[in-house]
């Protein structure tokens, strides 16, 4: 996929995951490039970012197996933004598909 | 590459922000690494993933410099922000650099502009040789003379505002430019 499209909707694929379920940083980096090809190192600054203009806040948990782990979550604004990117993203996809045809197949 | 010299390459390319702020990022690539290695991978591996040190750090740089425009936009903020949004790849040479040239230089020529209209009347009082104003009586000449100087001192008035509004584009625009843009 193309580098520049992907940038786009990596702060929405951070905020889908997170609203699912609360994840420490490898976690949430493992998620996303389980999913999409990216240079990992990425996720860290976003991942800043978005603490930063208060749609995550994080806390930390001990683990059993290591030392504490510091766990992102949305705040009610995050969860906000996360649903509207969400619709968004749904429209735009539609949008497309519905441009390119059947959709699939002839790849 | 292990983990050392990772942390290391990114340290360097970070020199530029305070220990703190630096620490505070390497903090997530050293706990990444602990969690990598606990999850069986090699810390070569682990590294490939993470992708170029020298690339994440110019990232974290560019993130960092228009935040700090965000908190107070003043001229020498906005520059270091420019630079290193440039830094993140040649594309940035070639679409943002000519875009800022332009802008900047067309505020200096505003300046530049006001600032003649508010010297046209010391200039007409010495040199009226050298002033060729479209009137045929004296009267005229001053009330122009001294019109076009009020435009002038308008100008310069209405200057934090145009500087603001400068600055607002350049922000939105260093935004955009590094949405588009960013990392890989």
């Amino acid at each position: 996929m193309d580098k520049q499209m992907k940038k786009g909707v990596l702060d929405l694929c951070v905020l889908s995951v997170l609203s699912e379920e609360d994840c420490y940083g490898y976690q949430l980096v493992e998620k996303i490039s389980a999913a999409i090809e990216i240079s990992e190192g990425t996720i860290y600054p976003l991942l800043k970012r978005l603490q930063k203009d208060g749609l995550l806040a994080s806390y930390i948990r001990e683990s059993s197996e290591g030392p504490a782990r510091k766990y992102y979550k949305l705040t009610p604004e995050g969860i906000t933004k996360c649903k509207r990117l969400r619709k968004e993203w749904f429209e735009f996809y539609n949008g497309v598909n519905k441009l390119l045809g059947r959709g699939n197949g002839d790849e | 590459m292990n983990s050392v010299e990772y942390i290391k390459r990114l340290e360097k390319g970070l020199r530029k922000l305070k220990p703190i702020e630096r620490e505070e990022y390497l903090q997530d690539y050293r706990e990444h690494f602990q969690e990598g290695l606990r999850q069986g991978k090699t810390e070569d591996q682990i590294s490939r993933d993470l992708g170029n040190p020298d690339k994440i750090a110019k990232l974290i740089l560019a993130e960092h410099n228009i935040r700090m425009l965000d908190d107070k936009p003043k001229s020498r903020s906005i520059f270091t922000a420019i630079m290193s949004i440039i830094g993140l790849g040649f594309f940035n040479l070639i679409v943002t650099l000519p875009f800022f040239v332009v802008l900047y230089a067309l505020v200096f020529a505003v300046f530049a502009i006001a600032a003649a209209f508010v010297t046209l009347p010391v200039f007409y009082y010495y040199f009226p040789e050298h002033v060729m104003l479209p009137f045929t009586n004296l009267n005229q000449e001053l009330f122009f003379a001294f019109g076009i100087m009020l435009i002038g001192i308008g100008i310069f008035l209405f200057s934090g505002k145009i500087l603001k509004g400068v600055f607002k584009v350049t922000v939105a625009f260093l935004k955009w430019n590094l949405k588009v843009i960013k990392g890989e």
